[in-house]
């Protein structure tokens, strides 16, 4: 393992640490491994919480700040955290409007979400969870509970963001999140996978000359493998499972977000996000929001996810709203 | 009837958190197979946990020593692992009253306390490849076995172990590996293993 680390117990704190000194503007970094907005004091809203492993940077706590997340949760390498923490985030959150609190759905995330909403109802906080679980590999539509969440919950912090600044009820935030997360689909590949950084274990290990569709967050399998293929063949493939999954028909608008894993190049992620638009056009799909670079990592996974979303004129416009955080500004 | 003393207790726990802590990179190993292989990073936490906890003379009760145990295991922000462990020994604090001793009655229903309480959050089943396989036998051999605590323990230990090796058959249904379907087989669950670690801790401790 080739990584510009020190002690591999201390990633977590030590990343942490950088990211609230190079944004003291925006975030700052309070016990428990909880990223906080720094407008949060000031807040006088619905407030969005999160929680979730790290080093997948700049997910998630990159993206706490203005018109995003309140608080975010930081967990340990690729590994949640536990529920005293998310506890204490939701009180600290809780600027009498209630709070919006975003799990992915993974195993650790999950449990600790639960165990997290039975103590806050026990305090009488008003908290709406919804999970975002938009993996179309590993489980179908019909057995969403298997879903793993990937790169969609960053668009859901954006928009859920946006309708929570604009003063709506924990109710209509909530509402719209689930919209939201009900009409996305994430499709993953890999070609080379990663090392964990703390245990200098291969997380996940493809065959040379081999891409692996349907890679989870963490390198897990799940998906099918086969033969590397061009930037365009692959867009085909993943494309064609997204839109099935969704069931998108020809005149429907989507948001499009090609989201670099680690190791693949911004360049390549272009070349796949143009094949992605034009065979989208050829089927007369709009393509009304977009993103393209790294949001949700995992190391130096080569490969990327690719996502798309049903959009409305009231999604987009959330969308389209102001935000400042570390790694996403409008 | 026997009696579980907070000495004895003490005791055990400090032993199975020592052997839990020689286990990290084995675990960790073992965890590479299927999952991200850091399992035993987590249990690392917890058996510090464990042994801060247990060598600490100034807790007075079981109830306070478990309780405190549950609370720390709860904030360790080191996936799973932390409020699975957090709920059993939240659960055993539940079971029991504020007291200094256990007969071998109170010391059962404190386990079964533990399952119930664990029942409650996770909805793995024995045979789902996860902590469960080895949790929920050892805490029927306790329910089950008759005479000293030395043999109820030897008897959940054994239990344990069996359901931990017999996860090395089964097709991860739950949790992160359970993505990785078939390519479990043939390997024990980390998770299951901890367990078994932590039961065979318990009944060499009350031995010493």
């Amino acid at each position: 393992m080739k990584k510009f680390i020190n002690d591999p117990e201390n990633l977590t704190a030590e990343l942490l640490e950088g990211l609230a000194l190079s944004n003291s503007d925006i975030v700052s970094l309070e016990d428990g491994n909880l990223v906080v907005n720094k407008k949060l004091k000031d807040a006088d809203r619905v407030t969005i919480v999160t929680l979730g492993g790290t080093g997948h940077e700049p997910a998630i706590s990159g993206f706490v700040g203005e018109g995003m997340i309140d608080i975010s949760v930081a967990g340990n390498i690729f590994a949640a955290p536990g529920p005293q923490s998310c506890v204490e985030a939701i009180k600290m959150a809780d600027k009498g409007h209630g709070v919006l609190f975003v799990v992915l759905n993974h195993a650790g995330d999950m449990l600790t979400g639960n165990l997290t909403m039975k103590q806050v109802k026990k305090l009488g906080i008003n908290v709406a969870k919804v999970v975002t679980q938009e993996d179309v590999a590993n489980a179908p539509r019909s057995n969403a509970d298997d879903r793993r969440g990937l790169v969609g919950c960053i668009p859901l912090y954006k928009i859920a963001g946006a309708a929570a600044a604009q003063g709506k009820s924990l109710e209509e935030v909530a509402a719209i999140a689930q919209r939201f997360a009900d009409n996305m689909a994430t499709i993953a590949v890999a070609c080379v996978g990663a090392t964990h950084p703390a245990t200098g274990m291969e997380i996940a290990h493809i065959e040379d000359g081999m891409m692996e569709v349907g890679m989870g967050q963490h390198g897990e399998g799940g998906g099918g493998s086969m033969p590397m293929k061009s930037a365009d063949e692959t867009a085909v493939i993943m494309m064609d499972a997204l839109l099935k999954d969704l069931d998108v028909k020809s005149g429907e608008k989507l948001m499009v977000i090609i989201n670099g894993s680690g190791a693949t190049t911004l360049m390549e992620q272009l070349i796949v996000y143009r094949k992605c638009h034009k065979y989208l056009a050829e089927k007369g799909i709009e393509v009304v929001a977009s993103h393209v670079g790294e949001l949700l990592t995992v190391q130096e996974t080569a490969g990327f996810q690719m996502f798309i979303a049903r959009m409305d004129d009231e999604l987009t416009k959330l969308w389209n709203a102001p935000c400042r955080t570390p790694y996403y500004r409008n | 009837m026997y009696v579980l003393t907070l000495p004895v207790l003490r005791k055990m726990l400090h032993t199975a958190a020592i052997d839990l802590k020689n286990n990290v990179q084995y675990l960790c190993e073992l965890d590479g197979v299927a999952g991200d292989g850091d399992h035993g990073i987590a249990i690392g936490h917890i058996a510090d946990i464990l042994r801060t906890h247990a060598d600490d003379i100034t807790v007075a009760t079981m109830n306070l020593l478990l309780e405190g145990i549950g609370d720390a295991c709860m904030a360790v922000n080191a996936g799973s692992s932390g409020p699975l462990w957090g709920t059993i020994f939240a659960g055993m604090a539940d079971g029991i009253d504020d007291q200094q001793e256990l007969t071998d009655i109170e010391f059962k229903r404190m386990f079964a306390q533990a399952k119930e309480d664990f029942m409650d959050v996770s909805k793995a089943k024995e045979g789902d490849k996860t902590l469960v396989d080895a949790f929920y036998p050892a805490v029927a051999a306790i329910a089950e076995t008759e005479g000293s605590l030395e043999t109820i323990l030897a008897a959940a230990a054994e239990a344990a172990q069996k359901g931990a090796d017999a996860t090395a058959d089964m097709v991860a249904k739950f949790g992160r590996a359970k993505n990785v379907g078939e390519r479990s087989i043939g390997h024990k669950d980390p998770g299951a293993v901890s367990m078994a670690i932590f039961f065979a801790g318990l009944a060499k401790g009350i031995k010493e």
